[in-house]
């Protein structure tokens, strides 16, 4: 990759159309609002230019946030767009031509843009009188030089869909017509020539493959899957078209794309079409009304990538390449030549857009699986016999090796290489990231490498819906604990077309295979919310439970709810209702002989809010360990934390009386419904990141009022006392102590995450990715709401800091370095074998993965370490004791004789 | 400290009433925020540089010559940062007025009312580099000098080496010594391992001669 500029994520940066030239491109994004031209060379920007003003009615349709980008034909240097209820020209070397303002009107909406060598021509649908009024304005200078009207039968948004232009017509469909309107250029001419096209059933899509001033070519797809294509050409001298219907032959998935060369005498035509894992491609010349030279490729796809969703053909130099984006994001390019197709380039780009991350370990080797072997008899005799063989085996197995090394050299080494990667190594530092995408792949990708170890595609995805984003359960079903079983990962998503059939996908983490016995398409209930049970059922195997749309609760696969769920501890879930703003708090009751697999859920509390909307939720990581149940103050008596594990973050957001906005953190005890905390921020403005963990929640928003990020951080306290040292309860009375402070961010926050470790011994750090590009990790000592204002020695003996408003960001704890990651969207942090070490993976546009030692290296010696001084000085040590000590026998001996 | 106040609460007023009145009008004038990034001549990479506004609500990309435009702003007040791997820049704070007069001045997060004018079209200099790596430890011989433990065990050396030199040679001190040295003389009655591996493998050097 020679270079890429990232745009921004907002409305701003979507890019609306693309217009090559030879040494730059014009990008017009920002719904027509801004055009910028890129060299090719290097990325560095020629020119910017916007729109002089904007309208800010901001309440509209969708409708009426239509932009159109054209490149007159006739003038190629000159680029039209209407944005909205704005007009501008702009020319390809920087300079802003003219802009107008075309006012427009609930019932009045400017749809379609045509060009010509004189005039700028708008088409505006006026839906009280039902005509499209078409005003013609010079294209020197934005002049409006006069219009006319023709009777329109379509709606606004029926027009945008089933209409197109191309030159000056516009075509649109009409159940089985196609009516191809006739736009006249000149003033002479006036009339409005309406024409028919004929198809055998409902047009589905009219797409123009290609276009110039004298010839066009378009394509219409009916529903019955039935694909035409027209050309058209250019009439002499005046505005009227011909067109003819061009016989090709095509499948009902099938693919068109026209490419023009100058080396060619006509236009290439190639059709493409996605067959399983193989691409099919047709090409042929255009000429007159038939179609010559058809040449045929294949090309094998290497995975099963879908459907085609885009193609693009080009002759460059002589070279044919196709370019293709498929139903899995996948970029591909693919060189057509005499000798076959290749594909020369393949890029899983649904990479950058990943929605749920699981880590799994990874396997035991052979010699560790036998070390947990031994120590698994139950008698003492078994247990002996165990000892005694696997050591035995252990022992064959090492003179095994050293035969192999010895007889195959180092022949199978990158075999065995291969082997060791999916190995779990000693500190367990290496794993595999299960990553699911929103265009439905998963991919499991080893740490150590970053390398694909597997993808799978599942063609009807669609993702949850959860508050204001896109989700996808991924369940570790079976770990891999269990040595003498794979480990299973359970997807849960719904089907694209019917939103209401749920899928589940069990796979093996390690290969991607897909476990037949727990996958299916069809469940008999609609899924409300979706959850793992606490007890393993059968094989160490955990199953699915499913709330339903009437509060009933499932299970999958089907098992008593006796055995999925705890009988000793109960059981309490809660829901959110959308329409009603409220979380709904349930019981469980199980009996433990019942052998029901399904039962309806009791309500046991509710909240509800009003005058807010609740927009995120915020769960602790399900890997949080509290290792030390207190604080130890600097005067020797102990704070105890209040550690509740039903607690989870609700951010609402809303306007108060006085018009101020405003945003509310709660912290919800799921099990009561009692509100812990609750805070209020005016003037403030979403998103809210959060982090729970251990006894303390931290958070960032944005204060419109200060305009500044900020952070506010939250310990909760149960006192001097422990009310109960050994279980937590949520119906214990203890009302926790909350200790607060806030701190400003020197830089903005796109996602935010804590770091874990295994015993949660080692110090937090909290990760932030930042939009500029950095990943920068903060000690939690510095977020601490208990810092002081002025520090006492008791405070120092603590080891707590002094308060600063301002939290200084180091560029020692950039953790990226120079490897800057633009739009992160969320960072996931798992535990290794070490105790000092803890895995991060940020994911968004670009994906991070590191290691980061939160209290530094404690438990490791440092990568510089010296064996061979260490060693050597050992042996020097005891070579020189028995030089020392003949010495000095040699000393007593001449003592002796004096 | 009163001034300051004020100035704040005027500043926050202003912009309320500025919020206010944009709202009643249809359209809204667009402005361009200008600017030039001056990079040392050796290094003049320019590729990985982004000028993000308010933290990537617009983000500007460099032209050949290090200027940058920001185009369809409308009118209020934004951070301007340029950011690149390898270069620290400054931030500004941009404010744009209602109409169209366009200030620059330093960003302070902490006094946010706080007026410290700066240069516009705004001009962005290296501040400085980031330095994202902590010095490695090597071991080094003066480091060692510098020690204190060192220099005790040093003293103590030079004493114990030195000290009996000046102690006067008297005979009942070589006596006291020599009574001391035999406190670490091995013990004759102790049982030496030696003996008892002897004793109880039988000493082979003795079987030989035995053989003979």
């Amino acid at each position: 990759m020679r270079w890429r500029k990232v745009f921004e994520t907002n409305e701003y940066g979507k890019i609306d159309r693309i217009i090559w030239y030879d040494q730059e491109s014009v990008i017009i994004s920002g719904q027509g609002r801004r055009a910028r031209s890129l060299r090719y060379a290097d990325g560095l920007e020629v020119w910017q230019l916007a729109a002089t003003t904007t309208n800010t009615n901001s309440n509209q349709d969708t409708v009426a946030k239509h932009c159109q980008v054209i490149k007159n034909r006739y003038d190629p240097g000159t680029i039209h767009i209407l944005s909205d209820d704005l007009l501008w020209s702009v020319s390809s070397y920087g300079e802003m031509l003219w802009s107008i303002e075309i006012p427009i009107k609930s019932t009045l909406k400017n749809l379609f843009l045509l060009s010509t060598s004189q005039y700028v021509i708008v088409g505006s649908l006026d839906s009280n009188s039902n005509q499209l009024q078409v005003t013609y304005y010079s294209k020197q200078d934005g002049q409006q030089a006069f219009s006319s009207s023709l009777p329109w039968s379509f709606n606004a948004k029926d027009s945008l869909n089933k209409c197109s232009t191309m030159n000056n017509l516009i075509l649109c469909s009409n159940n089985e017509e196609l009516s191809i309107i006739t736009i006249p250029t000149t003033t002479d001419d006036t009339n409005v020539k309406t024409r028919h096209i004929k198809a055998s059933s409902k047009i589905e899509q009219i797409r123009i493959l290609y276009e110039s001033t004298t010839r066009s070519v378009i394509l219409i797809k009916s529903d019955n899957g039935e694909t035409k294509i027209y050309q058209f050409n250019k009439k002499e001298s005046t505005s009227e078209w011909d067109f003819n219907e061009l016989n090709i032959q095509m499948k009902s998935n099938s693919f068109i794309s026209i490419a023009t060369d100058k080396n060619l005498a006509g236009q290439q035509i190639l059709e493409a079409s996605a067959n399983d894992q193989k691409l099919n491609f047709h090409v042929s010349t255009i000429n007159e009304q038939t179609l010559t030279n058809t040449r045929s490729y294949s090309v094998e796809l290497p995975e099963n990538m879908g459907e085609i969703e885009y193609l693009a053909y080009s002759v460059v130099k002589n070279t044919q390449l196709v370019t293709l984006r498929m139903q899995d994001g996948s970029l591909l390019v693919i060189k057509l030549a005499d000798n076959g197709a290749e594909l020369i380039l393949h890029r899983d780009e649904a990479l950058s857009s990943i929605i749920s991350v699981e880590t799994f370990d990874l396997s035991l080797s052979i010699t560790q699986m036998r070390i947990e072997e031994e120590f698994g008899g139950t008698g003492m005799f078994s247990m002996f016999t165990k000892r005694i063989s696997s050591q035995v085996s252990q022992l064959i197995s090492f003179f095994l090796r050293l035969l192999d090394l010895f007889t195959h050299g180092n022949r199978n080494r990158d075999y065995l290489d291969k082997q060791a990667a999916l190995v779990r190594d000693e500190f367990n530092l290496n794993k595999i990231l299960i990553v699911v995408t929103s265009v439905g792949k998963v991919f499991g990708i080893l740490t150590q490498s970053g390398g694909i170890l597997w993808k799978n595609f599942f063609p009807n995805f669609a993702p949850f819906e959860h508050f204001n984003a896109v989700h996808v359960p991924l369940f570790h079903i079976r770990s891999a604990a269990h040595y003498t079983h794979e480990p299973l990962a359970s997807i849960v998503y719904r089907d694209r077309n019917s939103l209401h059939d749920t899928h589940i996908r069990t796979f093996n983490p390690y290969t991607g295979d897909l476990e037949n016995n727990l996958t299916t398409s069809s469940l008999p209930y609609h899924v409300k919310r979706v959850f793992l049970s606490t007890q393993a059922v059968d094989e160490f195997c955990k199953v699915l439970l499913f709330v339903d749309t009437n509060n009933k609760i499932h299970t999958y696969p089907s098992v008593p709810l006796s055995r999925a769920l705890s009988t000793t501890i109960p059981t309490y879930i809660y829901l959110f209702d959308k329409s009603e703003q409220a979380f709904v708090g349930y019981y469980l009751s199980i009996d433990e002989n019942d052998q029901k697999t399904s039962t309806n859920l009791k309500e046991v509390w509710r909240v509800s809010f009003q005058n807010e909307e609740v927009i995120n939720i915020h769960t602790r990581l399900s890997s949080d360990r509290v290792h030390s149940a207190g604080i130890v103050l600097g005067d020797r008596s102990v704070l105890y934390k209040y550690t509740n594990p039903n607690l989870i973050a609700v951010v609402t957001e809303g306007i108060d009386y006085q018009k101020v906005p405003f945003v509310n953190i709660y912290l919800l005890d799921t099990v009561t419904g009692s509100v812990k905390l609750s805070h209020t921020h005016k003037r403030v403005k979403s998103p809210v990141h959060i982090v729970l963990s251990e006894n303390w929640i931290v958070y960032t928003y944005y204060n419109q009022r200060y305009r500044r990020y900020e952070a506010v951080s939250s310990s909760l306290f149960e006192g001097e006392a422990q009310y109960n040292y050994s279980t937590f309860s949520s119906f214990d009375p203890i009302e926790p102590v909350i200790q607060s402070k806030a701190y400003i961010l020197p830089y903005g926050v796109n996602a935010i995450q804590v770091t874990t470790t295994e015993k949660g011994i080692t110090s937090r750090d909290i990760i932030m990715a930042t939009p500029n590009g950095m990943l920068i990790e903060i000690p939690w000592i510095l977020f601490d709401p208990r810092r002081p204002l002025d520090l006492t020695p008791m405070d120092r003996e603590e080891g707590l800091i002094m308060y600063t408003p301002e939290i200084m960001v180091n560029f020692e704890s950039v953790i990226n370095y120079y490897k800057y990651v633009y739009n992160i969207r969320g960072i996931h942090t798992v535990a290794t074998g070490l105790e000092s070490t803890s895995i991060v993976f940020a994911y968004g546009l670009d994906l991070f993965f590191t290691r980061v030692f939160p209290s530094r290296i404690f438990d490791q010696l440092k990568d510089d370490f010296d064996f061979m001084i260490i060693g050597w000085s050992t042996v020097a040590f005891v070579v020189g004791s028995f030089v020392a000590k003949r010495f000095a026998s040699i000393h007593q001996t001449k003592k002796a004789w004096k | 400290m009163s001034i300051a106040i004020v100035c704040c609460l005027f500043y926050s007023i202003l912009i309320i009433i500025t919020t206010s009145s944009t709202t009643s009008t249809n359209r809204a004038p667009l402005y361009t925020i200008e600017g030039q990034i001056v990079l040392p001549p050796d290094e003049n990479n320019l590729g990985d540089i982004r000028i993000l506004v308010d933290d990537g609500l617009y983000v500007g990309i460099p032209h050949v010559d290090g200027t940058f435009t920001i185009s369809g702003v409308p009118s209020g007040s934004y951070i301007v940062s340029v950011n690149s791997p390898i270069h620290i820049f400054e931030p500004v704070r941009v404010d744009i007025n209602k109409k169209g007069k366009i200030r620059a001045r330093a960003v302070n997060f902490i006094e946010p009312g706080k007026v410290t004018i700066k240069k516009y079209p705004l001009r962005f200099e290296v501040h400085s580099k980031p330095n994202y790596f902590q010095k490695r430890e090597v071991y080094r011989v003066t480091d060692l000098f510098s020690n204190p433990l060192f220099l005790q065990a040093t003293l103590l050396v030079v004493s114990l080496l030195f000290l009996p030199k000046l102690m006067p040679q008297g005979e009942d001190l070589q006596g006291a010594l020599q009574q001391t040295n035999g406190l670490f003389q091995p013990n004759p009655n102790m049982p030496d391992i030696t003996d008892w591996f002897i004793r109880l493998f039988g000493a082979p050097t003795r079987q030989r001669p035995a053989r003979n």
